[in-house]
C-alpha cells in the first residue's frame, strides 16, 4: 500500500530526487530497477552484468533527472536510458556485428507462440541471436523504435536495420518451431 | 500480419517480467551518487578558485597596465609639447629678430638721444628695456634690466620733478650725476646684453637655415632613389637582353645540330 502511495506521488518523488534527496531516489529505484532490469537483460545475456548497465542506466537518470521534463512518462524515460546504455555497454565489450549473409525466406510465421514455451525460453533465444539481429529485433519488436531511430542509435542505414530485423524473425522462427516440435514430441 | 503478430506475442510474454536486483545494488548506486556530488562541489570549489583567480590576474594586469599607460602616455605629450616648444621657439626666434632689428633702432636714437637731453634718453631707454623684457627669456637679463628699470623710472621721476619745478640745487645735482653714472653703467650693460642677444638670434637664424638644408638634403635622397629605381630598370633590361641572347643562340645551335 505504501508503494502504490508513493507511486501516486511519483511527481513529488522526482522533485525530491532532483535535489539529491537519497531517500526519494531509493524509493524510484525500487519501483522501477525490476523492470529496468529485465529491459537491460534483453540485450545483455548475463544477469551481472545487465545489473551493472542498469545501474549505470539508473545513475545517469539521478544526474540528469532536471532535464526530464514530464512530457512522457517517467518509465519511457528511464527505459530509453536503459535501452541506450545496455547498447553502449555491449559496444564497449566488442564491435557489434551485423551479419550480412543470405537468408532462404520462408513465410511460415506461426500465429500463436505456444503458451507453453516460458519467457525464459523467449529470452534463451533471443541471447542464442547473433549480437546484431538481438539488438534490432528487441529495439523494435518489443521497445516500438522506428527503423530510422534504430539505424541512428546503431550508425547502421535504416535497410541494414531492416534486414537485420527480417533475418532476427527468421532465426527466431526457426527456434521457436524446433522448440513446439520437440514438445510436441515429448507429449 | 503474421510477423507483427509474432513480434507481439513475443512482446507481451517478456513485457511481464520484472527481475529484481541484487540487495546491494541499491548500495552501490547510493555511493556512486555520493561520490558524483562530492565531485560536483569539488568542481565548484574549482570553478570559483579559477573565477577568483581570472579576477585577481585581470585586477593586477590593470595596476600594472594603470602604472604603464601613463608612461606611454607622458612622452607623447612631452612630444607634442616639445613641438610646441619649438613652434615658440620658433616664433621666439622671429620675435627677438624683430625686437633685435627694434632695438637697434633704439639703440641708434639712444646713442643719438643720449648726449642731448636727459629725459628723451631716459624715456627711450625705458621702452628699449621694456621690449627686451618682454622678447627675452633669460632671468639673469631680466632681473638685471628690471634693476634697470626701476634705476630709470626713479630717475625719471626724479627728473621730471626738477624739470617741472625749475629748481636747481647742488645736492640735487650731485644726486642727478651719480644717477647719470648709474644709467651710464646699465645702458653699458645692456649694450653687452644686446650684442649676446644679437648673436643668439644670429646662431638661431643659421640653425633654421641648417634645417632648411636638411629637408633640401631629403629631397636629393629622394632623387637618389629615381636614379637607383632608373639603373635596377636599366638592369633589370640588360638582364633581359642577355636572356634573349642566350635564347636565340641556343636556338641556332639546335638549329644547326639538326643540320
Amino acid at each position: 500500500m505504501k508503494v502504490i502511495q508513493l507511486y501516486k506521488n511519483e511527481s513529488k518523488l522526482i522533485k525530491k530526487a532532483i535535489q539529491n534527496n537519497r531517500e526519494a531516489q531509493h524509493v524510484l529505484f525500487e519501483l522501477h530497477a525490476p523492470k529496468m532490469l529485465s529491459v537491460c537483460r534483453y540485450y545483455i545475456k548475463d544477469k551481472q552484468y545487465a545489473e551493472e548497465a542498469m545501474l549505470n542506466g539508473f545513475f545517469k537518470v539521478f544526474s540528469n533527472l532536471k532535464s526530464f521534463k514530464s512530457e512522457g512518462s517517467f518509465e519511457g524515460w528511464i527505459r530509453k536510458i536503459m535501452v541506450r546504455e545496455s547498447i553502449s555497454f555491449l559496444r564497449q565489450k566488442k564491435n557489434i556485428e551485423f551479419p550480412v549473409e543470405e537468408v532462404e525466406i520462408h513465410n511460415d510465421y506461426t500465429n500463436n507462440i505456444k503458451t507453453e514455451i516460458e519467457v525464459e525460453q523467449i529470452q534463451k533465444l533471443i541471447d542464442a541471436l547473433p549480437e546484431g539481429y538481438k539488438i534490432v529485433f528487441v529495439m523494435y519488436a518489443i521497445e516500438g523504435y522506428k527503423h530510422q531511430e534504430i539505424a541512428k542509435t546503431l550508425n547502421i542505414s535504416e535497410g541494414t536495420s531492416k534486414s537485420q530485423l527480417f533475418k532476427a524473425r527468421k532465426m527466431l522462427q526457426e527456434k521457436i518451431n524446433k522448440l513446439n516440435t520437440m514438445s510436441n514430441g515429448t507429449n | 500480419m503474421a510477423p507483427i503478430n509474432f513480434d507481439n506475442d513475443i512482446k507481451n510474454k517478456l513485457e511481464e517480467r520484472t527481475i529484481e536486483p541484487s540487495a546491494n545494488a541499491w548500495d552501490k548506486l547510493s555511493d556512486r551518487l555520493d561520490a558524483s556530488e562530492q565531485k560536483n562541489s569539488k568542481k565548484g570549489f574549482f570553478w570559483l578558485a579559477i573565477a577568483a583567480s581570472i579576477v585577481g590576474i585581470l585586477l593586477v594586469s590593470q595596476l600594472f597596465f594603470k602604472n604603464t599607460l601613463p608612461n606611454n602616455s607622458t612622452p607623447i605629450i612631452v612630444d607634442t609639447t616639445q613641438e610646441s616648444d619649438t613652434e615658440k621657439t620658433i616664433e621666439q626666434t622671429n620675435k627677438e629678430e624683430v625686437s633685435t632689428n627694434v632695438e637697434d633702432v633704439l639703440v641708434e636714437k639712444e646713442n643719438s638721444l643720449i648726449p642731448e637731453e636727459k629725459k628723451t634718453s631716459s624715456s627711450t631707454f625705458n621702452n628699449k628695456t621694456q621690449v627686451v623684457e618682454l622678447n627675452i627669456d633669460k632671468s639673469n637679463v631680466k632681473e638685471r634690466l628690471k634693476k634697470g628699470e626701476k634705476i630709470n623710472n626713479l630717475n625719471t621721476s626724479e627728473i621730471t620733478g626738477i624739470n617741472n619745478k625749475e629748481q636747481q640745487s647742488e645736492i640735487l645735482l650731485a644726486q642727478n650725476e651719480t644717477e647719470n653714472n648709474l644709467i651710464a653703467k646699465v645702458i653699458e650693460v645692456t649694450d653687452t646684453e644686446i650684442d649676446a642677444l644679437l648673436n643668439r638670434a644670429k646662431q638661431d637664424i643659421v640653425k633654421q637655415e641648417n634645417q632648411s638644408d636638411n629637408t633640401i638634403a631629403l629631397d636629393y635622397n629622394e632623387l637618389l632613389q629615381d636614379v637607383e629605381d632608373d639603373l635596377e630598370e636599366s638592369f633589370r633590361d640588360k638582364m633581359l637582353k642577355k636572356v634573349k641572347e642566350s635564347y636565340y643562340t641556343v636556338k641556332t645551335v639546335v638549329a644547326e645540330r639538326n643540320d
